[in-house]
C-alpha cells in the first residue's frame, strides 16, 4: 500500500510492472484496482497533487479549485459560432473530477445504450449486459437515495414549482455515506460524506498492491513496433510545478484515463493519432436560474442535488435542484458596486434551479502552448433552442413556486419581475452568447467504435492503433450521455478492467515479443 | 542595480514584506500553494485593488488591509493556472485597464477615475454588446467575488454563520430508536420511490439487497 508524492522525489526513476494506469480519476482508479485484485502489480501515474480527504475537507471553494482542479477551475471551452461561454471543471489531484463531482449517479439511460447497440453496433452495451457492472459499481461507492428530509429548502421550492405545472420530480441517488448537507460537494466533501474514489476505490487497490505515484506528468506513450512497450514522462518540480525529474516505466498493458481534456491529447502527442482523437467532445452545457423569495431559503442547508426530473429528458433536457456555497453563487450575480452587493446580500432569500442539456456535441480538444488542451465547442441549432426553452422552464418553475424576481443566467441582464417579461425574452431571445453555462461532464474525445474508420478505440477498449493500449475514462463513451458521469465511467472502466484481465496472458505475450 | 543588489531581487524583497503587512486579514492564503508562484505585477495589482474598490467598497465599507489582503488572495487561487490562462487573464485586466477609452474615447486609466466613475465604466462594460469586450470584466469579476465572499466576516453577514445545518438534524430525528435489525431495515431504507433516468426494475432489487448497509451506515452517522 503506498502513494509516492512524485514532487519529492528527486532521482530519476525506472521500473517495470505488469499493468501502468495514467490517471487516478473514476476511470483510473476503477482499472487499477480491478487488475491489482487479479494479482496484477499496477502503478498509477497521477498529475495532479495527493491531497488526503481531512486536508482539503478545509480548504475553501477557492482554495480547493486551486489545489484540486484543472487551470484552478478557470478553464473555458472557446466558444464558436453562436455559442455560450462555458467553464469546463476537471480534476487534477488523486481521485480525479471524482472529487469534485456532486457525486449524483445516473445509470446510462437505456435508449441512449440501445442507439449504442443497434445504430453504432457497439457489442456488450445492452442495458441487460451493463446491469452487473452497474450494480457492482453501486455497492462499491454505497449509492444511496437522498432522503426528502435532506432537502434544502432552495429544493423544496423547486418541487413546488414543479409541482403547479405538473412537472414531476424524482429523488436524485448519490454515492454519499453519513452527508450532512454542507452542500458543497463540488468542493471535496468537508465532512467526508461522499465516497469518491480516493476514499472509496483506491484504498483497495492500494490494499491489493497497487502503487500510486502523485504529481507524475506522463509525456509518452513507448510505443515499439505498434506495441506499447510502457510510458515516460517527469516528476513535477515541488517550486515551480514544471516537469523535472525523468521517469520511465516499462509495462505489458497501458491503461489511459487522463479525462476527456488529455487522453487525446497524450494520444497524440504519442502518435496514437487517427482523425477521430480530440474530436466528438461532448459537455453537457449546465445552467442555472436564481429565483428572490420574499422568505428566508438559506439554500445551502441540506444536501447540493437532491432531485431532478427527465420530464423533458425527451427534448434533451434534464432538470435538477442544485445549491453549492454562497461564494460561488455570488461570483455569478450581474451588477458592480452597491448594485451587485444588494444582491450579493439576498442571499439568503434566493433559490437556484438548474438544467442540463443532453447536447449534440460539436467540441474538440486541441494541443496548444501549454500542458493544458485547447478546448473548442460549437454548439448546435438544436441545443440553442433547448437551451432557451430550458431557460423558459426553469423561470416559469421559478415564478410558479413564488419568486417575486428571476435572474436569468445572461450576462449584464437585469432581473425579471414577471412571466410575461420571461416569455418575451425565451420568444425573442439575445444572442447565446451572453448565456452563462458551466460544463462538469466533457465526453467522448476517444470514442468508441465498432470500425477503425469511425472511431479511437475498439468496444474493448483497446484503440485500434495499439493492441496492448486501452483508454477507461468518459473520453470512450461514442455519444452523450443526458446524465451525470461518474457512474457511466466507472461501469465501463470496470468493464474494461475485466477485458484486460481476461485476456492479460495474450497482452503480456505480445509486449513480451 | 541598487546599492549594489540587483534590482529584481529589490522588488521581490518588497512584494515579500508587503505581503506580510495584511497579514492578519489572511485566512487560507498562508497555507503554501503549489506550485509556489505569483502571477500578478505590481501594475496588476494597483488596476485589480481599484477595480476592487469599485466592486466591493463602493461607499468605503471594506477596511483597506481586507482589499490588500483579497489581491493576495486572488493572486494564490489563479496561479496554479496554466501559463497561457494565467496571460490571458493578464491580458482581460489591461482591456479593463483601458476600458474608459473603449467605451467612452476618455484617454484615461481605470485606476486613475474616481470609484463612481469606475463603478459606472465597469458597468458599461458588462453590459457592452461586444460578448469578448464584457466577460474581460465578468471573469475578473468572477473570481474576485468567488475569493472575497468567501472570508468569514462577509458570510456572517449573509447569515451564513458557520458549516452548522439543520436539515440534517431534522434528518436524524426521523431516524427511530433501533428496535430491531428489521425493523430498521425498513425505517430507514425504505425501497426508493426512483433512483435514475428510466430505471429497470431490477435496480429497485438491488437497493434492498443493499438496505442491511444502509441501516448499518446511519447507525454510525447518528
Amino acid at each position: 500500500m503506498t502513494i509516492l508524492l512524485g514532487r519529492e522525489l528527486t532521482s530519476p526513476m525506472s521500473t517495470s510492472v505488469d499493468v501502468v494506469v495514467i490517471g487516478s480519476g473514476a476511470g483510473g482508479a476503477v482499472v487499477a484496482r480491478e487488475l491489482a485484485r487479479a494479482g496484477r502489480s499496477v502503478i498509477v501515474l497521477e498529475e495532479g497533487g495527493y491531497h488526503p480527504q481531512k486536508e482539503y475537507a478545509a480548504l475553501s471553494p477557492s482554495r480547493a479549485l486551486s489545489t484540486l482542479a484543472r487551470e484552478a477551475g478557470l478553464g473555458l471551452a472557446v466558444p464558436l459560432g453562436d455559442t455560450p461561454v462555458m467553464s469546463v471543471l476537471a480534476g487534477k489531484c488523486v481521485g480525479g473530477s471524482s472529487v469534485l463531482t456532486g457525486g449524483v449517479c445516473f445509470r446510462i439511460p437505456d435508449e441512449v445504450l440501445h442507439d449504442w447497440s443497434t445504430r453504432l453496433e457497439l457489442d456488450g452495451l445492452t442495458p441487460d449486459a451493463l446491469a452487473p457492472f452497474f450494480a457492482e459499481i453501486e455497492r462499491d461507492i454505497e449509492v444511496e437515495t437522498v432522503p426528502e428530509s435532506m432537502r434544502s429548502r432552495s429544493t423544496e421550492l423547486f418541487v413546488e414549482g414543479a409541482a403547479h405545472l405538473g412537472v414531476p420530480m424524482k429523488s436524485l441517488r448519490r454515492n454519499t455515506s453519513g452527508c450532512k448537507g454542507a452542500s458543497r460537494c463540488n468542493f471535496g466533501c468537508p465532512n467526508g460524506a461522499k465516497m469518491s474514489v480516493d476514499v472509496s476505490v483506491l484504498p483497495e487497490a492500494r490494499k491489493h498492491g497497487a502503487t500510486i505515484i502523485s504529481d507524475a506528468l506522463v509525456e509518452k506513450i513507448d510505443v515499439e513496433r505498434g506495441v506499447a512497450r510502457g510510458v515516460s514522462g517527469r516528476f513535477l518540480d515541488a517550486r515551480t510545478g514544471e516537469p523535472g525529474v525523468a521517469f520511465e516505466i516499462r509495462a505489458r498493458v497501458v491503461v489511459v484515463a487522463c479525462g476527456s481534456l488529455h487522453t487525446p491529447i497524450l494520444l497524440k502527442r504519442s502518435g496514437l493519432t487517427t482523425a477521430h482523437v480530440g474530436r466528438h467532445l461532448t459537455l453537457h452545457p449546465a445552467f442555472r436560474v436564481g429565483a428572490l423569495f420574499d422568505e428566508r431559503v438559506e439554500g445551502w442547508d441540506g444536501a447540493m442535488q437532491s432531485v431532478y426530473s427527465d420530464h423533458f429528458a425527451d427534448e434533451g433536457l434534464t432538470l435538477v435542484g442544485v445549491y453549492t456555497a454562497p461564494s460561488v453563487l455570488a461570483a455569478a450575480f450581474p451588477g458592480v458596486g452597491r448594485a451587485h452587493r444588494r444582491v450579493v446580500k439576498s442571499m439568503p432569500n434566493l433559490a437556484f434551479f438548474g438544467a442540463m442539456l443532453h447536447d449534440d456535441g460539436g467540441g474538440r480538444v486541441m494541443r496548444w502552448l501549454s500542458r493544458e488542451p485547447l478546448v473548442t465547442y460549437r454548439m448546435s441549432a438544436r441545443d440553442r433552442h433547448r437551451l432557451w426553452k430550458g431557460v423558459g422552464i426553469l423561470g416559469e418553475l421559478a415564478f410558479a413556486a413564488g419568486a417575486r424576481e428571476v435572474m436569468l443566467p445572461i450576462f449584464g441582464a437585469d432581473a425579471i419581475t414577471s412571466p410575461q417579461q420571461l416569455r418575451a425574452l425565451v420568444a425573442s431571445p439575445p444572442s447565446t452568447r451572453k448565456v452563462e453555462c458551466m460544463s462538469f461532464h466533457p465526453l467522448g474525445s476517444a470514442k468508441m467504435s465498432a470500425d477503425p474508420a469511425y472511431g479511437v478505440v475498439k468496444p474493448s477498449g483497446e484503440t485500434w492503433s495499439t493492441r496492448n493500449v486501452f483508454v477507461a475514462d468518459g473520453s470512450v463513451l461514442p455519444t452523450s450521455i443526458g446524465v451525470n458521469s461518474q457512474l457511466p465511467v466507472m461501469a465501463m472502466a470496470l468493464r474494461i478492467a475485466r477485458r484486460i484481465a481476461a485476456d492479460f496472458e495474450l497482452h503480456g505475450r505480445l509486449a513480451a515479443a | 542595480m541598487i546599492f549594489g543588489a540587483p534590482r529584481c531581487e529589490i522588488v521581490f524583497a518588497l512584494r515579500r514584506a508587503l505581503r506580510t503587512l495584511p497579514a492578519t486579514f489572511l485566512s487560507e492564503v498562508n497555507v503554501r500553494s503549489f506550485p509556489l508562484r505569483t502571477t500578478l505585477t505590481t501594475q496588476d495589482r494597483v488596476v485589480l485593488r481599484a477595480v476592487a474598490e469599485a466592486m466591493f467598497s463602493e461607499d468605503g465599507e471594506v477596511e483597506e488591509g481586507r482589499l490588500d489582503a483579497h489581491l493576495e488572495e486572488v493572486d494564490a487561487f489563479i496561479s496554479s493556472a496554466s501559463k497561457p490562462l494565467r496571460a490571458g487573464l493578464r491580458f482581460a485586466l489591461f482591456v479593463v485597464r483601458i476600458a474608459p477609452l473603449l467605451l467612452f474615447m476618455r484617454a484615461r486609466r481605470i485606476e486613475s477615475l474616481s470609484v463612481g466613475e469606475r463603478v459606472r465604466v465597469l458597468s458599461r462594460l458588462e453590459r457592452s454588446p461586444f460578448a469578448h469586450l464584457s466577460l474581460a470584466f465578468i471573469g475578473w469579476r468572477t473570481v474576485m467575488t468567488l475569493v472575497f465572499y468567501e472570508h468569514p466576516a462577509e458570510l456572517a453577514t449573509l447569515g451564513y454563520a458557520s458549516d452548522e445545518r439543520k436539515v440534517y438534524k431534522r434528518r436524524l430525528a426521523l431516524v427511530p430508536a433501533p428496535v430491531s435489525v428489521a425493523a430498521r431495515i425498513v425505517a430507514v431504507a425504505p425501497e426508493p420511490a426512483e433512483s435514475g433516468v428510466r430505471l429497470r426494475d431490477d435496480v429497485h432489487a438491488h437497493d434492498s439487497e443493499r438496505a442491511p448497509a444502509v441501516a448499518a451506515k446511519d447507525d454510525r452517522v447518528a
